[in-house]
């Protein structure tokens, strides 16, 4: 269900999908959702004819589509923008491609990111001897 | 002729970064020299440390002459920490060794060690990050206490047989604080009815710096109350808000009508236990979970939502209670369990 318009924060695109991790976008608005109304940035607007529609929503619009059919994937699709690569993000391939094909969203490796990746913090333990 | 009596040897492990360790680890050791009725001929307390902090904190003056605070500098690295930490424990002949939150030690320099030990060990079990303990055997490391203290929080390992939950240790007792008139002398308040609120610089550098900024901050923008910067350290940086070089904080907590602060064991425990409202800011640690504990007492929150939260405060009104905080200081029952069985 469609969150209302004044749901969303003004001033600010209000898409939360990210390239590794779910976090805040910061970027101005240029466009608004036509699945949901969400102010979007130009990254986060994805072209649906004359229209832009957001990561979540195309996502979601995907998905629907990938339960109804089978076969081959259009290459109408999405699936060359790293946004979309969830599910098999650690892929070795895929994180390869979308970290080097494309400009991404610079707040793609934030602080929360890194905090997401926790498995990181595994050389960590035991070796910083200022952590508490 | 039968040698006299000696006192008891406790070696006390309180490697961490921050002063939460090295705070917790002395207020039992102050606690335990003080402790009269426990064991008739006292005991000797060496501690070890490498906080940033002891440089500024007197532990040495905590627990008087006949001791020692050994200070392991806290730019070394694990290998030349730990060869620091196996050459002071070769060297040393203790009763019993304390060890505070890591089991394996901080840098996993006590896994082989603590099997050979034959003293008393005791693990203080504050709570630790279940990643950490997952991908690191530190319930292994568990079989080799002898005693599990577990200081007044939930922890990973608190239903272990051998664990123990006491009251939150508190460096000092409730009869230990100064009255408030005497607490606002110290924190430089003239007033007897002006809120006070005490924004405590504590944690890394960064940390200290941002509290620091914020104190002068919200010395702007709320003239009614009396902001105090409060650091274990005089800061020679200029601020609007008033700095106070106070330690233990805990001393001059009745004046204090709000705390800034972080979700820290010390921290929380001491505006737990004094009934002082605490605007706590969860902090990102690799071992402790400050959100996790600030959330048994209400709601952590970031820097930037502090000063809408203390304008409601103080619309709200903050009282001051006269009466002296009541509670109970585990870190004496902490005692009488590590010397019960010894």
């Amino acid at each position: 269900m469609a969150n209302e318009a004044n749901d969303w924060v003004a001033g600010m695109c209000n898409e939360k999908s990210g390239f590794l991790f779910s976090h805040e976008c910061y970027h101005a608005p240029s466009e608004t959702c036509t699945g949901c109304q969400k102010p979007i940035c130009t990254e986060h607007a994805h072209a649906d004819g004359a229209a832009f529609q957001c990561t979540s929503c195309v996502k979601k619009n995907r998905s629907r589509e990938s339960s109804t059919r089978s076969g081959r994937r259009s290459t109408y699709d999405h699936y060359d923008d790293p946004y979309f690569y969830s599910g098999y993000y650690f892929g070795h391939s895929n994180y390869g491609r979308g970290f080097h094909h494309r400009d991404h969203d610079p707040f793609d490796f934030t602080e929360a990111d890194g905090q997401g990746l926790a498995g990181d913090m595994d050389d960590t333990f035991e070796n910083d001897m200022s952590a508490s | 002729m039968p040698s006299p009596p000696r006192k008891r040897r406790w070696l006390v492990y309180a490697l961490g970064g921050g002063a939460g360790h090295l705070i917790r680890a002395t207020a039992l050791a102050r606690a335990a020299i003080r402790s009269a009725t426990v064991f008739p001929f006292g005991i000797e307390i060496c501690l070890l440390t490498n906080s940033p902090f002891a440089e500024v904190i007197p532990i040495s003056d905590e627990l008087g002459p006949g001791h020692e605070v050994i200070r392991i500098a806290s730019d070394l690295n694990r290998d030349e920490t730990a060869q620091q930490i196996h050459q002071h424990l070769a060297e040393r002949d203790f009763d019993v060794l304390v060890v505070d939150t890591f089991p394996r030690g901080l840098g996993g320099e006590l896994k082989d060690v603590l099997p050979r030990l034959r003293c008393r060990k005791v693990l203080i079990h504050r709570d630790l990050n279940p990643e950490y303990c997952s991908l690191v055997d530190v319930a292994g490391s568990l079989k080799d206490f002898d005693l599990l203290l577990v200081p007044g929080e939930p922890a990973l390992f608190s239903s272990a047989a051998h664990a123990i939950v006491t009251a939150p240790w508190l460096i000092r007792d409730p009869e230990e604080l100064l009255p408030p008139a005497e607490a606002r002398n110290r924190l430089v308040v003239d007033s007897h009815t002006q809120p006070v609120v005490a924004v405590i610089g504590c944690g890394t550098v960064a940390e200290i710096q941002q509290m620091r900024l914020l104190a002068d901050d919200l010395s702007t923008r709320f003239e009614s109350a009396a902001i105090r910067f409060i650091a274990p350290k005089s800061t020679t940086a200029p601020t609007k808000a008033v700095a106070v070089s106070t330690w233990p904080f805990l001393e001059s907590i009745r004046a204090v009508s709000v705390i800034v602060g972080s979700g820290g064991y010390n921290t929380v425990n001491e505006a737990t236990a004094t009934k002082t409202l605490l605007i706590g800011i969860a902090r990102k640690r690799l071992y402790d979970r400050q959100e996790k504990r600030l959330r048994l007492t209400g709601e952590p929150i970031g820097v930037s939502e502090v000063a809408d939260r203390l304008a409601t405060l103080l619309h709200n009104g903050v009282t001051h209670n006269a009466q002296q905080p009541q509670y109970t200081n585990g870190v004496h029952q902490a005692i009488e369990l590590i010397e019960s069985a010894s």
